[in-house]
């Protein structure tokens, strides 16, 4: 093999990679389900969904997201980040028995699901600190 | 050969996984800063009238609701503006002309979408909150009472049916006041407690090709005062800076 049919394999190697058209539609490559979800959930010792969520709404525009939308039923908010890139984010916070609420977060950067999980442990650092309250990876 | 190898492998893998910044959501220095810049806090403790007035200052500024939720205090609007500036315009066409691409002028600043998100907390909840409500109930009890009052004094000078017509009469005029025009002003007023109000605006820069030049937040403070300015007006009351 010559090195010049060896760049022409690598690069459709690589256009193929990028063809992930059917793939992305639900995210079916990429972590697994349950590491996905861990790394976006944490628990808080509160059972006030009102406090939870504009703690959340605060501490989603204190790291300079503008709220796009917001349900207090449904104990959901969602966000966009724009700094030259463009995050957006949905938290969702639901009561977990009667002492305790759930506090679960997706993410994606400009096109890309996020699956950093240090990302992900800032935005629970930087909630925790504005609740008051430690974030628990353990139910 | 080597090279070009390799800068191709780095080109189609840079474009395929953009890496997140990795400070994206640690809380930036300039957090504080940025949150007294839009947020001022109002001395009422009526959030419904605040998010009401606010929505009203959105309308004024041109923006269109695309959610609201009272519950949480949360409303959303957005709108599409021209952001073609004629300096990046004459040398993007000068260049394009020198560089023998026609195409380079559309790729100039062309329409913008400027979003405001503005979130209404109430701040001291411990308080006790005395209720000032005019609820329906309230206005009908007020209604009787002038009603009976105004009967009963003019019995003595006039018949019983101009009586009780003119008695009915200044009770419903008393009603209707209460009702429309002092409800707001007075629940604003009399309402104790403190309302912060913060908002956010970003903007999205699009050229006339429909693709995104710029997008960033907005944190020029003008914009932030200009906007609260307008809002104490509407409030009837002064802005506090937090």
């Amino acid at each position: 093999m010559n090195k010049r049919s060896l760049l022409f394999v690598l690069v459709v190697m690589l256009l193929s990679g990028c063809q992930t058209a059917q793939k992305n539609i639900l995210d079916s490559d990429g972590e697994s389900q349950v590491k996905m979800r861990s790394m976006q959930t944490r628990y808080f010792e509160t059972d006030d969904k009102r406090q939870t969520l504009q703690t959340i709404i605060a501490t989603l525009q204190d790291l300079g997201f503008v709220i796009d939308k917001a349900s207090y039923d449904l104990g959901t908010v969602s966000g966009t980040k724009l700094d030259g890139y463009k995050v957006r984010m949905t938290v969702v916070a639901i009561p977990r028995g009667d002492k305790q609420t759930t506090v679960r977060v997706n993410a994606q950067y400009n096109i890309e699901p996020i699956r950093d999980p240090i990302i992900y442990q800032q935005f629970f650092d930087a909630l925790s600190k504005a609740m008051f309250l430690t974030a628990h990876t353990e139910e | 050969m080597k090279r070009l190898f390799s800068i191709l492998i780095l080109v189609l893998l840079t474009g395929c996984a953009p890496k997140i910044p990795q400070k994206a959501l640690e809380l930036p220095p300039e957090s504080l800063a940025n949150r007294q810049l839009q947020t001022r806090a109002y001395d009422t403790g009526n959030e419904e009238a605040v998010l009401i007035a606010s929505n009203a200052v959105l309308q004024d500024l041109g923006f269109n609701l695309d959610e609201t939720s009272v519950e949480l205090g949360v409303v959303v609007g957005s709108k599409n503006r021209d952001a073609s500036d004629g300096g990046q315009l004459f040398m993007l066409a000068l260049l394009g002309g020198l560089s023998q691409n026609p195409n380079l002028v559309n790729s100039a600043d062309a329409t913008q979408m400027v979003k405001a998100s503005l979130v209404v907390r109430q701040l001291d909840q411990d308080g006790e909150t005395q209720d000032t409500e005019l609820t329906p109930e309230r206005i009908a009890a007020v209604k009787e009472k002038v009603h009976d009052a105004l009967y009963e004094g003019l019995l003595e000078t006039f018949p019983k049916d101009t009586c009780e017509k003119i008695a009915r009469k200044m009770a419903e005029d008393t009603a209707d006041t209460l009702a429309n025009d002092l409800d707001t002003l007075l629940s604003v007023k009399e309402s104790p407690g403190t309302t912060a109000v913060r908002v956010t605006f970003q903007r999205v820069i699009f050229n006339s090709m429909g693709q995104i030049n710029s997008q960033t937040q907005i944190n020029d403070p003008t914009v932030y005062q200009e906007f609260f300015e307008k809002l104490s007006k509407s409030l009837f009351l002064e802005a506090n800076k937090i």
